[in-house]
């Protein structure tokens, strides 16, 4: 690593959050809109970290300060690693090591509610950490390699990959736990699950999974952008309009059951990566 | 605008709402919900309904306070991380209502809990709710300064 | 020199286990088994400092070790025939008639006396005999407490240890022949005595259930021995090759392919692969230090020893791609059925198929950072899932249940053992640490096979969840509890902290690891090395993995949390959120278990299926000698 790589990696993990914030607050102003409401302004994601950050540091017990720190900081390191154009399947795998002491924080505390959640958010896991890895095994495909690097030179991806994108995009739809995907933490009005995972982080604590929440976000929206990596203006704006897309199926559909998020989710993971890599040998893309 | 102005601002800005209903007749829980649909928007506040005290810093309640019940609304207001704002929707929170002299009822919910902002009605409108709501973020940014004060206090010796 | 030391450390063991077998006295015991174990410690680490890799010796004594195999070899199986008969169990008859009659037809007609070199040294022995004489030592020394324990609570009038150590003594020696042998029906007399040690172990304690499954884990290993033979036998009627030096000279060809497939057929059933892993999953009767000694760390690593010391033979061919495809389905198909699994020996029984799987699987990709996942998976695993095996041990001495639900608050109970059981569980299904890095280089390595690629990575995901969820449930704890302090024998509690040690250290240093014995032996098998490591930095030509950046992330991660409990005052305890209601601890008003998935995973009709599947490829294997 260079000095110039150190500094990329320090703006990436400064920038981020403030990026990763702006969007959750546009997510839901747009809500908002959609529903017919005025909505809360742009900044409100800020001020509710700020004020979650300031408030009283209230624990059920010590691991969960353990936990909620190690989500934030392997979210803030898998985003450095990116930002740095990385190995893909080490990121994705730093990235897990947080989502399991997440899980862990909430299975270690009693409460039935949060223990019901993190159960969720295993089969949540269990439905996208999958689709992940085979999205990194298309790009292997086309690019020869696992190094972002490698895989930025190629250009415009999204031409060889359709359908691998759109794998990526219904793991960006699990992650973020949008409807019809929203179990583990049941998001706004639904609330049989009180929060679900959630349930036992508080204060501070939650503003620190919040802040990891944000960077994952960010990690996954800059992975849909180097689809098209020739001009990363329009991989960005592709992006968002995914995010759009989601924001707008949120709205629109009820929640399902984790049965056929699971069949779901691995059938049209693993059909869609088979047809697109065998797309790949037949118009002879693939290295 | 300095960070602990910013700070101070995002707990006026922020305010996350728990309901509880304590035995209410649900007439008033009705308008809680009525807060959050298109016409009244309660959200463009920062107020999001989160049904969890740990997460809140305003605890909405509606309904008397009796034997039964009077636990578990001490247990969910303990629950909350300081600094937290109660405020009594509807006639039967503030004093017991129509019911205070029942058997069972102990009265308004301010003979268990200290209460800040009492919002009458029966059942209370969704204006006044949010009203009620809004003045209560303001306390709830006082109360934060207020306890910086205290906190800062405290760690100097 | 290296010939004595390695002619030591499978005499030693051997010669004092029919001594220990004699000694009634606990003390006189212990003192002779820990010198023992002292001496197999020491002759390993002098092999690794002394000897000249890689190298085939020969030794002075070869021609009266030799006739005393051929001798041992028909006393084993005619033992083997009596424990039949003492069983009730005809198959293992009809596997041990089955070995006697081309053993006796092969070394009475075809077999030519020749005296070899008797030793085949290398970096991967040397990996394997450290394996065994470290973990395995401190397995040993853990069972001194354990057994102990054990036998208080059996009730037991005299004790029946003696036979014990003398087996766990003697399986000792036979490891470190497979490892070291370079004549194949050397190999295959140890290969013998561990299956054999293997059923005294897991009958050891004599009842109904404990006999049954240990006769059903000798005849599936004696088929293993068949096959082996039959392998071995094929091979030197057409090739007229005996030892392994030979074979791993001579080129690919059909010729070999043969025997080499029904030797891998063997080391799948060493191994408990797919339609064999029912004796596995029995074993777990057996006493904790022996599900961790043979069946997790050792004897089944036998098997993946014996498959990458064969990989140069198939590597390129159609049989190492279906190869492939069998440990990522065999991977797979386990990590589904430990999935629907509460109790937790048995999680980690499957969990030790699938990472056999997984190995086999990265051997039969047999490009040169496969082979480099396999072998670090190899000593990773041991390492990981012999601490884990003997937390199980502890646990269940302690609170007399090994089901994962029962473990819930472990934390206040044996505080000590669940930190311990935390970080083994986390060093196997968690980068940086040693399994998940190399399970990292085995997924880009198979990136180039979709299907298996696909396999291992889902398989990947499922073993998450079921760790994660023991994690979860160990560690869960309620409002003010009180944290006990325990109490346990010095043996489990040294063997405890040492393999934890262990397994952190050995992850920190994972790339002078690499760079000590693994390197060489890549380049001993001719292959380019692909994979490069230096300071913290894992490269291989399709990515690379930097280890110290993440466990400092860890590291900060657990002194911010130290600093903040620490440090401030303002730290509020409070119940966990139960809709305002509060359960006392002692008097759960509710009971929340994990997700087995029951409606998606029935463990009997799945196996059924699988095993169907799995005899499938293992057809392919054998018709992938045609192609």
């Amino acid at each position: 690593m260079t000095w110039a790589d150190y500094l990329i990696f320090a703006a990436a993990v400064i920038l981020t959050p403030l990026i990763g914030g702006l969007i959750t607050g546009l997510d839901r102003k747009v809500t908002a809109l959609i529903q017919g409401r005025y909505g809360p302004p742009v900044l409100q994601p800020f001020y509710d970290v700020v004020k979650l950050l300031s408030k009283e540091k209230m624990i059920v017990n010590d691991f969960q300060i353990f936990a909620a720190y190690i989500y934030l900081l392997s979210a803030i390191l898998s985003v450095g690693f990116f930002a740095i154009k990385a190995d893909l399947l080490m990121i994705i795998f730093i990235m897990s090591i947080g989502l399991v002491f997440y899980v862990i924080g909430a299975l270690a505390t009693r409460s039935p509610y949060s223990q019901v959640g993190a159960q969720r958010e295993l089969m949540q896991m269990l439905a996208y950490e999958p689709l992940l890895i085979f999205v990194l095994i298309g790009m292997y495909y086309v690019a020869g390699s696992f190094n972002l690097h490698d895989i930025m030179s190629h250009g415009r991806l999204l031409l060889d990959l359709p359908l691998i994108f759109v794998v990526l995009s219904l793991v960006l739809d699990i992650k973020i736990k949008k409807s019809p995907f929203d179990f583990s933490t049941s998001e706004h009005a639904h609330q049989e699950l009180v929060r679900g995972i959630l349930t036992d982080y508080a204060g501070p604590y939650l503003a620190l999974i919040e802040i990891a929440d944000w960077y994952e976000l960010v990690l996954l929206l800059a992975m849909l952008a180097i689809f098209w990596s020739q001009n990363l203006v329009i991989g960005a704006l592709i992006s968002l309009f995914v995010f759009f897309l989601d924001i707008i199926v949120d709205n629109i559909s009820a929640r399902m059951t984790l049965k056929w998020m699971l069949s779901f989710s691995w059938i049209v993971g693993i059909s869609f990566t088979v047809l697109n890599i065998a797309y790949l040998y037949f118009s002879n893309v693939s290295r | 605008m300095g960070l602990k102005e910013f700070v101070k601002k995002s707990f006026s800005k922020s305010p996350w709402v728990v309901h509880y209903d304590c035995g209410s007749c649900n007439g008033c829980d009705i308008e809680v919900l009525a807060c959050m649909t298109p016409i009244y928007d309660m959200e463009r506040f920062g107020m999001v309904n989160v049904g969890n005290p740990k997460h809140a810093d305003i605890l909405i309640v509606t309904g008397t306070v009796n034997e039964k019940n009077k636990d578990v609304l001490k247990n969910v207001y303990d629950m909350m991380p300081d600094p937290k704002v109660v405020v009594a929707a509807g006639i039967c929170a503030c004093s017991g209502g129509i019911f205070r002299d029942c058997y069972n009822v102990l009265g308004g919910i301010d003979k268990v809990i200290p209460v800040d902002v009492y919002v009458p009605g029966c059942p209370a409108k969704p204006e006044a709710m949010i009203d009620g709501l809004y003045k209560a973020a303001q306390i709830l940014k006082e109360k934060y300064s207020r306890r910086e004060v205290i906190v800062s206090a405290k760690s100097l010796g | 020199m290296a010939s004595d030391l390695v002619l030591i450390s499978i005499i030693v063991p051997i010669v004092m286990s029919l001594i220990t077998i004699t000694i009634g006295k606990a003390v006189v015991r212990k003192t002779f088994v820990s010198a023992t174990l002292l001496i197999v410690f020491l002759s390993s680490l002098a092999i690794f400092k002394t000897a000249n890799l890689p190298t085939v010796v020969g030794t002075s004594y070869y021609g009266i070790i030799d006739k005393l195999i051929k001798v041992g070899d028909y006393v084993l199986l005619l033992y083997t025939l009596y424990v039949s008969f003492k069983v009730k169990e005809p198959k293992i008859a009809i596997f041990s008639i089955l070995q006697i009659l081309p053993l006796a037809y092969f070394e009475l007609f075809v077999l030519k006396e020749q005296e070899v070199r008797a030793f085949y040294i290398d970096n991967l022995s040397i990996i394997m005999n450290l394996v065994v004489s470290i973990v395995g030592s401190i397995i040993a020394l853990y069972a001194f407490g354990y057994m102990d324990h054990h036998e208080k609570e059996e009730k037991l009038v005299k004790s029946r240890q003696s036979r014990f150590f003398a087996v766990i003594l003697l399986f000792f020696g036979a490891m470190n022949g497979i490892i070291f042998s370079n004549n194949l029906m050397w190999l295959y007399f140890f290969w013998e005595i561990t299956s054999l040690s293997s059923f005294l172990l897991i009958s050891h304690d004599k009842t109904e259930v404990a006999i049954k499954n240990a006769s059903r884990a000798l005849w599936i290993n004696m088929f293993g021995g068949f096959s082996l033979l039959v392998g071995i036998i094929i091979l030197y009627k057409y090739t007229g090759m005996i030892t392994l030096d030979a074979v791993l000279k001579s080129d690919t060809s059909y010729i070999l392919l043969i025997p080499v497939s029904f030797m891998v057929l063997g080391a799948f059933t060493k191994s408990a692969q797919m339609p064999f892993q029912s004796w596995l999953l029995g074993a777990m009767v057996a006493p904790t230090p022996v599900s961790a000694l043979l069946h997790s760390s050792t004897m089944v690593k036998a098997a993946i020893y014996l498959i990458l010391r064969l990989a140069p033979t198939f590597r390129g061919t159609t049989l190492s791609g279906f190869i492939a495809l069998y440990g990522a389905f065999t991977f797979i198909a386990t990590s589904i059925l430990a999935l629907s699994q509460s109790n937790g020996k048995k999680i980690l029984a499957y969990s030790t198929i699938a990472n056999l799987g997984l190995m086999i699987s990265s051997i039969g990709i047999n490009t040169s950072s496969a082979i480099t996942a396999a072998i670090l998976l190899l000593i990773f695993h041991a390492v990981s899932k012999a601490l884990l095996f003997l937390c199980v041990g502890t646990i269940e001495q302690n609170i007399g249940s090994r089901d994962i639900e029962d473990m819930k608050g472990l934390i206040t109970k044996m505080p000590v053992t669940t930190i311990i059981t935390f970080i083994g569980i986390l060093s196997l299904m968690i980068a940086p640490f040693g399994m998940l890095l190399s399970k990292w280089m085995a997924i880009e390595a198979a990136s180039r096979n979709l299907l298996v690629a696909l396999l291992l990575i889902l398989g990947s995901a499922i073993t998450v969840m079921y760790y994660t969820r023991w994690i979860g449930n160990i560690l869960s704890e309620g409002h003010n509890s009180k944290f006990f302090v325990e109490k346990q024998p010095s043996t489990v509690r040294f063997a405890l902290y040492s393999l934890v040690t262990i397994a952190i250290v050995l992850s920190l240093a994972v790339t002078q690891l690499f760079n000590a014995i693994v390197k060489p032996e890549i380049n001993m098998l001719k292959m380019s090395i692909s994979v490069k490591a230096a300071a913290g930095y894992m490269e291989s030509n399709l990515g690379g993995f930097s280890i110290y950046p993440v466990f400092f992330a860890i590291g900060l991660a657990v002194m911010l949390a130290f600093l903040t409990i620490k440090n401030s005052r303002d730290i509020v305890e409070t119940k966990p959120y139960e809709a305002g209601l509060n359960y006392d601890d002692s008097n759960n008003g509710y009971d929340v278990k994990n997700y087995y998935l029951p409606s998606i995973i029935n463990e009997e009709k799945m196996t059924k299926y699988m095993n169907y599947i799995s005899l499938i490829l293992i057809l392919a294997i054998f018709g992938g000698i045609l192609l």
